[in-house]
């Protein structure tokens, strides 16, 4: 048992996936993910929302599947994957790679677990690969919506929408699962490095999200710490390449 | 990894007519910070930091040690000069080229 658990506190179990709350979560949040994907957009966005806004840990998702790591903070043994919150919005955030083995249970645990926590939408952040990145000073962002009426909103709120292609990982499966149940979900994907922690672009997803759900941000702070987040999230972004490439095989060539 | 020089992220890729390293390199500010050196199939990529960086090595309770340097070493698999290797440095990323037009192709008789 880690520092973030402790005894007699409500577990749900969704298959092989457990979510435990360590605080009682109000209805009708907007749900943030940002787990482990091109670039490590998701992870460096919501650890930067984490900070911005002092969000406390509110639930624990954990797997007898997952690998037998521990995070250590402080000298502590902490949970990899939580959820973190306030009165207005979770973000969901893990510190190891989620292995492909997982990605369908996990998908399915978070969709079942947001909609009962009755979430007005879910804004997911990822990257995808793009060999232009090196020459973007500002990288390009694009959106995906789990039902046609989103569509409008997005456009509404001047970010591009991806008209076709297609999207892999955790996030995909987890978007089509809240769609069979009803439940809002958006998909904002920024060109990221492929191989190496971009702060960029997270930065760009932030002010997509910023602009979507007019949520007030100054991502100085994060740009300004973008060489440290890229040395620390080195050891993270290679195990999540190396994951990505057991999804994928060969990266997609409809994105570059 | 040499003493207490980092080996930075990096990438390699191969197409017909060239192979594209890149080198991710937090803290280094300028191409004036990166040296190259080419040794007939081998790349050497040296690069100072602006600031000391404190580094653990591995995942797991390493050692951790300050430096203020990256080194990277790529191995060809054929000999190159100076003329067939160009370098970039932008946002942070080292881009360097090699030219593959100069390699000899040799036929090889089928039995």
């Amino acid at each position: 048992m880690s520092s973030d658990v402790k005894p007699n506190m409500p577990e749900k179990k969704y298959g092989n996936i457990t979510v435990t709350e360590l605080e009682p979560i109000p209805k009708g949040l907007i749900a943030i993910e940002g787990l482990p994907d091109i670039g490590l957009v998701g992870v460096i966005a919501s650890s930067f929302l984490i900070d911005t806004f002092n969000l406390k840990p509110v639930a624990v998702i954990k797997s007898p599947l997952m690998p037998p790591v521990q995070v250590v903070h402080m000298g502590v043994i902490v949970e990899p994957i939580k959820v973190f919150g306030n009165d207005s919005i979770l973000v969901i955030s893990s510190e190891v790679p989620i292995p492909a083995t997982l990605i369908t249970s996990l998908a399915t645990a978070i969709a079942e677990w947001l909609t009962e926590k009755r979430i007005s939408m879910l804004i997911s952040l990822n990257g995808y690969p793009s060999q232009k990145r090196i020459d973007q000073i500002e990288p390009h962002v694009v959106a995906v919506a789990n039902n046609l009426s989103l569509i409008e909103m997005i456009k509404q709120k001047n970010i591009e929408v991806l008209d076709d292609g297609f999207i892999s990982g955790v996030f995909a499966l987890l978007m089509s699962e809240l769609a069979a149940k009803g439940t809002n979900a958006i998909a904002l994907i920024a060109q990221a490095f492929e191989n190496y922690p971009d702060p960029g672009a997270a930065a760009a997803s932030l002010k997509a999200v910023s602009g979507l759900i007019n949520l007030k941000l100054d991502l100085k702070p994060l740009l300004d710490k973008a060489d440290e987040m890229r040395l620390n999230m080195s050891n993270l972004v290679q195990q999540t390449a190396a994951q990505k490439q057991g999804i994928e095989g060969p990266l997609t060539t409809m994105y570059r | 990894m040499w003493d207490n020089r980092i080996e930075p992220l990096s990438d390699i890729r191969e197409t017909n007519d060239r192979i594209m390293i890149s080198v991710d390199l937090p803290f280094v500010n300028s191409k004036d910070q990166i040296e190259i050196y080419v040794y007939e199939n081998l790349i050497e990529i040296v690069a100072n930091t602006s600031k000391s960086i404190r580094w653990r090595r591995g995942i797991s309770a390493g050692e951790a040690f300050e430096t203020s340097q990256y080194e990277k070493r790529v191995k060809l698999p054929f000999t190159v000069t100076e003329d067939d290797v160009k370098a970039t440095f932008k946002n942070g990323i080292l881009l360097i080229i090699v030219d593959k037009k100069n390699i000899k192709k040799r036929k090889v008789n089928v039995y």
